[in-house]
C-alpha cells in the first residue's frame, strides 16, 4: 500500500471525521455559538492543550447548547472520541474478516479487545461523569482510554504494515485533547 | 544465561548455617554433628526456658502479650477462629520498621491499613471488577466488621472505594460477615450476606446497589424488611452463614446455597426463591458429609468438562460437572469436590465419595480460606478469590498496622487430563506487571549443591521452572512414599529439588519450593509430593513455621513444573499448571529488600536435575484509593 503524503492523508482524515462528527451532533441548535462572541472560549482552551488544531476544527465545526462552557466542550470531545473509536472499531472487525493473515488477524483481534471496553464502557462513563460533574472519574477514565488505544498501536509499531493507518493515531490525539481539558475541568 | 554452577555450594541443605564451612569434608562432618548436637540442646534448654518462665519481656511488649486473648478472636462472636493465640505465647522478635514495612506486598491486594479476611461479593459489573471484602476500619485484628469495597479495570490494578456496608440496622448490629452477588438477566445485582444480630444470631439480608447507573456501585441498599432468611427448625443460630450467588433452574426458580452443621456432620442448605425475599427451604442438603464440622464460605458452581471457559453459575447439562466446595471451621482448611448435580431435587453427588467435601482435595495446601469463585461473563471465566491470613504474631500485625491479603484471582478448570481436578492459574493480567525476564535453559544441579539465580532484585518475581531427571545409580530405589517430610532437609534417593525463595546469600534464611518423588519398589511409578517448606523462612520466633504438604498427579507425558508467584511476605506456588497449589506467607529479617535471592537446589542424593527457568520481575500494581475529585 503506498504511503499517501502525510499532509493529505491528515487532512483527508479531518474532513472524514468533521464529516462523521457533525452527524450524530445535529440537534435542534444549528447556529454556532462560537461566533456569537464566545469563540474566544474555543482558542482560549484549545490552546491548552497539545494538539490546538484538531482541537480547534472539532469545537468549530459542532454546535453546541447556547451557552457552551468548559465542561460542554469536554463532554463533546469525549462524545466525538466515542465516535471515532466505534467507527476504529467497525474498520478493525471489518479487516479481520477479510484479512488471511494470520499474524495481522491476531494483532487485530488484540485491538478489538482493546477498542471493544473503550466503546462499550470507558468513554460512555467519562462522558456521564463529565455530565454529573465527577471530574477525577472521568480523569481515569481518559487514562484508561489512553492505556488502551496504546496497548493497540504497540502492536503495530515498527511493522511493515499499518493496516489501522491513521485511525489509531487520531484516536489517541483525541485522546490526548480531552484528557489536557478534564485537566483544566479539575483544577476548577 | 550461565548460573554460577562453578562456584555452586556442595553442602547439602543439611542444617542451619551456623556451622557452615567449604573445607574438608571428614573434620567438617564431624563438626558438623558436634555443632549440631549442641544446637539441639542450646535450643532445647532455650524452649524449657519459655515454657517454664515468663520471658524477660520489655515492660510494654509485656503488657501486649498479656492483653492479647488467649481464645481466638472471632469464635465467642460465632466465626472461625481468626487469631492465633499459640504464637502470642513466644517472645515477640524486635520486628524493626524496615523489616515490618518489607512485608507489605507490591501486587497483591489488600486495604491501606488494618484487618481483612473473607472476599465478598466478587463480580464484573459495566466495565469494572469489583471486590468487596470483611474490614475492620479500626483495627488490625478481626473486630467490628465492615465490607470494604475496591474496584479494578483488570484485577490486578485496585482503587480503594468508600466501605459499602456497616453494621447499623439490628440485624447485622454485630457483623455485616460475608456473601455474595448475583447479576440477575434484567440486569439487576442482588447481594445477600450474612448479618450477626444484636441477638448474635446468624441471618442472612439483602442489599442492592442505590444506584445502578453508577457504575462504581458506590452506595448500597439494605432491604427494609431484613432478614429474608432466619435459622431454620434443626439449625442452631450460630451455624447458618455465607450465602452462595444464587443459581436458577428450569421451573424459573433460583437457588442459593448456605453452608451449616448437624451435631459434627458439615452440610449445605439449599433455598429456592423467586423475589429474593421469599424463600422456601429445600427437603434435602445439598450435600452432606459426616465428621466435617461447619462448612463456612460453601460455593457451588459448574466446570465445562469440555470446553475451554468458565460457566455461568446457572448453566447445567451433560457436559457440566458441578464443583461443590466448603471452607471447614474445625481444620480452617478449604476443600473441594467435583461430582453431578440433580437440579429435580437441588442435591449433588461427588464421582468419587472418597474424595468427598472436606475428606478429599484442597483447593490449596497451604495458608488460605475463605475462597469464593464468580463468573466474569466479560472474558468468560470462572474466577477465584482467596484470603490468605498473616502467620505472623498478633503483636507483628498490630505494629505494622495490617494484617492479610487476597490472593492473585485464579482461573478455575476442569482438568480435562485427570479429570479429577481443578486447575488454578493466576489471571492473565498479572503479565501486565512484567518488566525484565531472564531464562535459564537446562542447568544442571548436582545432588547436594544450591545454585545462586543472577537476576537481581528477588522479592518480586514470577517464576517458570521445568525439572528433568537424570538417574545416576539404579533406577530410584529409596523410601517409598516420603511426602515433604519435615522439609527440604529431609532427602532421599529422588528429592528434594527445586527453588529457595526469599533467601539470602549465607542461606541462614530460605523458603524452598519443591517436589520430592517417592520410589515405589515394585514398579516404576512414581508418586510426586509437591512442597512449600517455612521452617527456615525467618530467623524470628514468632512466626509460623510449617511444611506445606500435597500430592500432584503427575502424567507420563508431562515434565515436572511449577510456577511460583513471589510478592514480599506471600509466595503462591503452582505445581503442574495448577493441579495442586500451595499460598504461604514468609516474614524474613536478613532475606529482605536488596539481600533477598533466588536459588536452585537439589538435595537429593541419587538424581541430577536439570531445570530450565524463565523468570520475570513483576513491577508494583500501586494499588491506592479512587482518584476522585
Amino acid at each position: 500500500m503506498r504511503r499517501i503524503p502525510n499532509l493529505v492523508s491528515s487532512f483527508a482524515l479531518h474532513i472524514i471525521l468533521l464529516a462523521s462528527t457533525c452527524i450524530p451532533f445535529t440537534l435542534s441548535q444549528p447556529s454556532v455559538p462560537w461566533k456569537e462572541g464566545n469563540g474566544d472560549l474555543a482558542d482560549q482552551i484549545c490552546k491548552k492543550t497539545p494538539f490546538y488544531d484538531l482541537c480547534s476544527s472539532i469545537l468549530h465545526s459542532n454546535p453546541l447548547s447556547p451557552k457552551p462552557d468548559l465542561k460542554g466542550v469536554a463532554l463533546l470531545m469525549v462524545n466525538n472520541i466515542l465516535a471515532n473509536a466505534s467507527d476504529t472499531l467497525s474498520y478493525i472487525e471489518g479487516l479481520i474478516k477479510s484479512t488471511s493473515d494470520r499474524e495481522l488477524e491476531q494483532a487485530l483481534a488484540f485491538c478489538a479487545e482493546s477498542y471493544i471496553p473503550l466503546v462499550k464502557y470507558i468513554l460512555p462513563q467519562a462522558a456521564d461523569a463529565i455530565s454529573q460533574g465527577r471530574f477525577g472519574f472521568a480523569s481515569y477514565c481518559i487514562s484508561d482510554a489512553l492505556k488502551e488505544i496504546n496497548s493497540c498501536n504497540k502492536k503495530f509499531s515498527g511493522a511493515s504494515q499499518a493496516p489501522l493507518g491513521d485511525r489509531n493515531d487520531i484516536v489517541q490525539k483525541l485522546v490526548d485533547v480531552a484528557s489536557a481539558i478534564i485537566k483544566l475541568l479539575l483544577k476548577g | 544465561m550461565k548460573p554460577d554452577v562453578e562456584n555452586a555450594t556442595q553442602s547439602p541443605l543439611l542444617n542451619p548455617p551456623s556451622d557452615r564451612e567449604i573445607g574438608r569434608r571428614a573434620q567438617k562432618g564431624t563438626l558438623v554433628s558436634i555443632a549440631s548436637i549442641v544446637f539441639l540442646i542450646l535450643s532445647l534448654v532455650a524452649l524449657a526456658l519459655i515454657i517454664i518462665n515468663h520471658e524477660p519481656l520489655e515492660k510494654d511488649q509485656k503488657n501486649n502479650v498479656k492483653s492479647l486473648p488467649l481464645r481466638p478472636r472471632g469464635v465467642a462472636e460465632g466465626v472461625s477462629a481468626k487469631s492465633n493465640p499459640y504464637l502470642s505465647n513466644k517472645a515477640s522478635y524486635n520486628w524493626t520498621n524496615a523489616m515490618l514495612s518489607w512485608q507489605r506486598t507490591a501486587f497483591h491486594f489488600q486495604p491501606q491499613t488494618n484487618w481483612m479476611n473473607d472476599p465478598n461479593g466478587p463480580l464484573f459489573y459495566s466495565g469494572w471488577y469489583h471486590i468487596f471484602y470483611q474490614y475492620n476500619p479500626d483495627s488490625a485484628v478481626w473486630g467490628n466488621i465492615t465490607w470494604g469495597h475496591a474496584v479494578s479495570r483488570d484485577m490486578i490494578h485496585w482503587l480503594y472505594l468508600p466501605i459499602a456496608l456497616v453494621p447499623d440496622t439490628w440485624h447485622d448490629i454485630n457483623g455485616v460477615w460475608s456473601g455474595s452477588a448475583t447479576l440477575l438477566p434484567d440486569g439487576k445485582i442482588v447481594m445477600l450476606y450474612t448479618g450477626n444480630t444484636a441477638q448474635n444470631v446468624q441471618v442472612q439480608n439483602l442489599a442492592y446497589p442505590a444506584n445502578l447507573s453508577d457504575p462504581l456501585l458506590l452506595d448500597w441498599v439494605k432491604y427494609a424488611d431484613n432478614p429474608v432468611l432466619v435459622p431454620p427448625p434443626g439449625i442452631g443460630p450460630k451455624d447458618f452463614r455465607d450465602p452462595t450467588t444464587a443459581w436458577i433452574g428450569p421451573d424459573e426458580k433460583w437457588r442459593v446455597t448456605i453452608g451449616s452443621k448437624v451435631n459434627k456432620t458439615g452440610l449445605s442448605l439449599v433455598y429456592r426463591t423467586k423475589d429474593f425475599i421469599h424463600y422456601e427451604l429445600s427437603d434435602h442438603y445439598l450435600h452432606a458429609v459426616p465428621g466435617t464440622g461447619m462448612w463456612e464460605c460453601v460455593d457451588f458452581f459448574p466446570v465445562s468438562v469440555n470446553g475451554p471457559n468458565g460457566l455461568d453459575s446457572s448453566v447445567n447439562g451433560p457436559e457440566v460437572k458441578h464443583v461443590l466446595k466448603a471452607s471447614l471451621d474445625d481444620t480452617k482448611v478449604d476443600h473441594y469436590a467435583i461430582g453431578t448435580y440433580f437440579v429435580e431435587n437441588d442435591t449433588w453427588v461427588p464421582d468419587n465419595p472418597h474424595e468427598d467435601v472436606g475428606i478429599g482435595l484442597k483447593l490449596d495446601y497451604g495458608r488460605y480460606y475463605a475462597s469464593k469463585t464468580f463468573y466474569d461473563q466479560q472474558k468468560q471465566r470462572r474466577v477465584l478469590w482467596g484470603w490468605i491470613n498473616e502467620s505472623d504474631s498478633e503483636t507483628a500485625d498490630l505494629k505494622k498496622g495490617w494484617a492479610s491479603l487476597q490472593t492473585i484471582p485464579r482461573t478455575v478448570l476442569f482438568d480435562k487430563k485427570t479429570r479429577t481436578n481443578l486447575l488454578q492459574w493466576p489471571v492473565e493480567e498479572v503479565d501486565s506487571l512484567r518488566l525484565s525476564n531472564f531464562e535459564f535453559e537446562e542447568v544442571v544441579v548436582k545432588p547436594g549443591s544450591v545454585v545462586p539465580l543472577d537476576i537481581g532484585p528477588a522479592t518480586q518475581l514470577d517464576i517458570f521452572a521445568e525439572f528433568e531427571i537424570e538417574f545416576l545409580a539404579s533406577k530410584g530405589i529409596g523410601k517409598g512414599n516420603v511426602g515433604c517430610g519435615s522439609g527440604a532437609v529431609d532427602r532421599s534417593a529422588l528429592g528434594p529439588f527445586g527453588i529457595l525463595a526469599i533467601a539470602d546469600d549465607q542461606l541462614s534464611e530460605l523458603t524452598p519450593i519443591y517436589f520430592h518423588l517417592s520410589s515405589i519398589t515394585s514398579d516404576a511409578s512414581l508418586t510426586t509430593s509437591f512442597c512449600v517448606d517455612e521452617t527456615r523462612s525467618s530467623m524470628a520466633p514468632d512466626v509460623s513455621k510449617l511444611v506445606f504438604e500435597s500430592k500432584v498427579p503427575v502424567l507420563s507425558d508431562e515434565k515436572l513444573s511449577m510456577r511460583v508467584l513471589v510478592d514480599h511476605s506471600i509466595i503462591e506456588s503452582f505445581a503442574q499448571g495448577g493441579r495442586t497449589v500451595i499460598s504461604s506467607r514468609v516474614y524474613p529479617t536478613e532475606a529482605i529488600y536488596g539481600a533477598a535471592r533466588l536459588f536452585l537446589f537439589n538435595n537429593a542424593t541419587d538424581i541430577n536435575i536439570k531445570a530450565s527457568l524463565k523468570i520475570w520481575q513483576l513491577n508494583s500494581a500501586f494499588i491506592r484509593p479512587f482518584p476522585f475529585d
